[in-house]
């Protein structure tokens, strides 16, 4: 069962878009194509969401996790004077995770001692005094419940479930995608992963700080990947940073200040259509191509061009040991 | 089980996102129940069996609080600072909030809409010393809420008297195209989608919305069920599907020969927004408002030269989300989806989309060959009367 949460795309309009909408200032998303540690660096990330399709017969591991240390302690205590204990929440609904990864690394990093702080906004304000005191599986059970956080995540939802398999989020296999988070916390690197019993901590307490965060991260990073086999590769890499318009503007740096501006457009124009209800706009498509077709002669061809396209697609599946038979995927 | 409820009331709850309190048009009720000692306030569409509460609270005694939202606390008139009667529902425990909208005909002689009449007050006032853990003679309550309350300055009542606040309906036979009655203008906040209140004004506009509603729910209904396959009840064909029809190979030609009134037709089957975001300057880049109004919208589309609306047609043909929707309306055609989809676009689809001789739609191949079969048909009709 969803429990009412749809699917969303991991993309860094969507993301940024979603986060804003729950009133978090000052905080974008980039897409990293590769791990390069001086591009990474010159981002100057906040936090890295990883996204990538989760073995369903790779068992959460109770003991210890394939890399790092669980670190019970940074949740629970005890906690240094300038420090605060991580923020931290189980995952109980599998749709929910990517918002529930961004969020758990804006609320670790909306904090006074956290250089380049967040400002998450009163409504998450609400969320976090809510939860303060709960231990993560309640916590997790909370933003489940959370119907702000429900229904900002569902307005970027994406209206077929069924996605094309050029994203990183095709459906119909069985396993399932997996986004987990990223952070220099309390100056020490920090894997969230809500389906995990703890945070799972990859540099010594206090050895990584804000600024060390992108060299640190990126052999972490390179070690999850290679867990998987090569030709299994579907992964997402999306880097959290402050603005960039806000950034290019304190340097008066006019062109990436454009390149901004313009990438912003491009995300306001995806989401607006994103969020669009087609179907009137196919149904005079439709009837535009059809007259046409008609008036050209050209119909009964098109029809049959379609119906073979249709069937050598459902050859080429069949061979390759996918669903046979019934086929549902009209990507 | 629950057993009998102790009060209900017709209310509609409220999402709130950010400061803003958003009522949904779901006509419901909201009332209390006890079961083993403990008081469950709950909340349910009207169109949902009693046992089947959306929402159902456990209310320790004391904890919860239930109140009118007043602009002006302390007043003489007891008034929603929104067009409709609002109460909170808080908690000495925890910081959660909820909003419910009075559903009953407001009493306001002269409309005011936020207004709470003594009777609304009591309603709440009964709710509130329940969640206290007081002893409340709810029959009698009740019983003088109906028969209009003391001091009452209301003589005339709403079509049903005082009973229609707290009167249960008997026959919920609500069809899915009621999108509540008085209720959607009785308060504020503007449930509509961007994009479709351009085709408002004449009847025709107004069916159109909510059978497009219709399918984006049937849509969205989808997503929370299992992934269906269609069972082999009729021997199906592949036939082929809306993203293989619809190419950019297709779609694209078809863009370059339509006339400039099928181009205005399709712009305004698009989000207002990215016309808006085409007339953007790079120079003053925020300068488009996110939410535009549909007449704003309207004058971005008048304000764009023909070549240029092709252009932004083109690239939604291109784009990835119309090939989504290309992909999730043909998963609906072929999970039963015919008969609305072919009403919503008004397409002369053979026997109505369903299995002749029966009720069932069409499935599968067959219900994607009908629909193609459903647009030709219509556009030869259409052809034919233009021509007479």
């Amino acid at each position: 069962m969803s429990g009412g949460w749809n699917t969303i795309e991991s993309d860094a309009g969507v993301f940024t878009f979603l986060i804003e909408s729950l009133g978090v200032k000052n905080v974008q998303f980039e897409e990293l194509i590769s791990l390069d540690v001086e591009a990474l660096q010159q981002l100057n990330p906040t936090g890295i969401i990883f996204l990538f399709k989760y073995p369903t017969d790779e068992k959460p591991s109770r003991d210890k996790p394939l890399d790092g240390e669980f670190d019970y302690a940074a949740v629970e205590g005890p906690h240094a004077e300038d420090e605060l204990p991580v923020w931290f929440a189980a995952q109980t609904i599998q749709n929910a995770c990517g918002t529930q990864a961004l969020l758990s690394v804006v609320f670790n990093k909306d904090r006074p001692h956290e250089k380049g702080q967040i400002k998450i906004g009163p409504d998450l304000q609400d969320f976090v005094d809510f939860t303060s005191g709960f231990p993560p599986d309640i916590r997790g059970e909370a933003l489940s419940n959370s119907d702000l956080i429900r229904s900002v995540h569902n307005s970027f939802a994406r209206s077929s479930p069924f996605a094309s398999d050029e994203t990183p989020m095709a459906t119909g296999d069985d396993d399932v995608y997996h986004f987990i988070a990223y952070a220099s916390i309390n100056s020490t690197l920090y894997e969230l992963d809500g389906l995990q019993p703890a945070p799972i901590r990859h540099s010594e307490r206090g050895g990584c700080k804000s600024e060390d965060f992108a060299e640190a991260v990126v052999p972490v990073l390179q070690r999850r990947i290679e867990r998987y086999p090569a030709t299994e590769i579907r992964f997402n890499l999306l880097a959290m940073c402050e603005d960039l318009r806000a950034r290019a503007r304190d340097i008066g740096d006019e062109e990436m200040l454009a390149r901004e501006e313009a990438k912003r457009r491009e995300w306001r124009w995806e989401n607006a259509l994103r969020r669009h209800n087609f179907v009137g706009f196919v149904g005079e498509v439709m009837k535009g191509v059809t007259a046409q077709k008609l008036k050209e002669g050209a119909y009964d061809a098109w029809v049959e061009e379609a119906k073979t396209a249709t069937k050598k697609r459902i050859e080429e599946r069949q061979k390759k040991g996918q669903h046979g038979g019934e086929e549902m995927d009209v990507s | 089980m629950a057993s009998s409820p102790l009060i209900t009331f017709k209310a509609g709850k409220c999402a709130f996102a950010g400061r803003k309190v958003t009522p949904d048009p779901t006509p419901g009720y909201l009332y209390l129940y006890s079961e083993d000692d403990l008081l469950h306030l709950c909340w349910r569409p009207r169109s949902a069996p009693a046992s089947e509460p959306e929402t159902d609270l456990l209310m320790i005694p004391g904890d919860g609080s239930f109140h009118p939202l007043v602009k002006n606390p302390g007043a003489e008139s007891v008034e929603s600072p929104t067009t409709g009667r609002i109460f909170v529902l808080k908690f000495s425990s925890s910081s959660q909030k909820y909003y419910f909208w009075m559903q009953s005909a407001p009493q306001h002689k002269e409309g005011k809409l936020g207004w709470f009449s003594a009777r609304d007050q009591r309603i709440g006032q009964v709710i509130d010393a329940l969640l206290q853990g007081e002893d409340v003679d709810v029959e009698r309550e009740a019983q003088e809420i109906r028969e209009g309350g003391a001091g009452d300055d209301d003589d005339d009542a709403g079509p049903n008297g005082d009973a229609d606040a707290m009167e249960v309906d008997q026959d919920d036979g609500l069809t899915r195209q009621e999108t509540g009655g008085a209720g959607q203008d009785a308060t504020g906040g503007d449930p509509r989608e961007e994009g479709e209140a351009s085709r408002e004004g004449g009847a025709d506009g107004g069916r159109a919305q909510d059978t497009n509603t219709l399918v984006q729910n049937f849509l969205n209904s989808l997503h929370s069920t299992q992934q269906s396959r269609t069972s082999a009840q009729q021997a199906d064909i592949p036939f082929t599907t809306l993203p293989e029809l619809l190419t950019t190979n297709t779609t694209i030609p078809f863009i370059a020969s339509a006339t400039p009134s099928q181009i205005d037709t399709l712009c305004a089957l698009l989000p207002p927004e990215i016309f808006l975001l085409a007339q953007e300057s790079t120079w003053d880049p925020s300068s488009s408002d996110p939410n535009p109004s549909p007449a704003a919208g309207q004058a971005a589309i008048e304000a764009l030269s023909t070549e240029q609306k092709k252009d932004i047609l083109r690239r939604a043909l291109r784009s990835p989300q119309f090939h989504q929707s290309l992909g999730s309306l043909t998963v609906a055609l072929r999970d039963g989806g015919l008969p609305m989809i072919g009403e919503a676009l008004r397409l002369k689809v053979e026997h109505g989309g369903v299995i002749r001789g029966g009720s069932m739609p069409l499935g599968g191949g067959k219900a994607v060959e009908a629909f193609v079969e459903g647009v030709r048909r219509t556009v030869e009709e259409e052809e034919e009367k233009a021509r007479k």
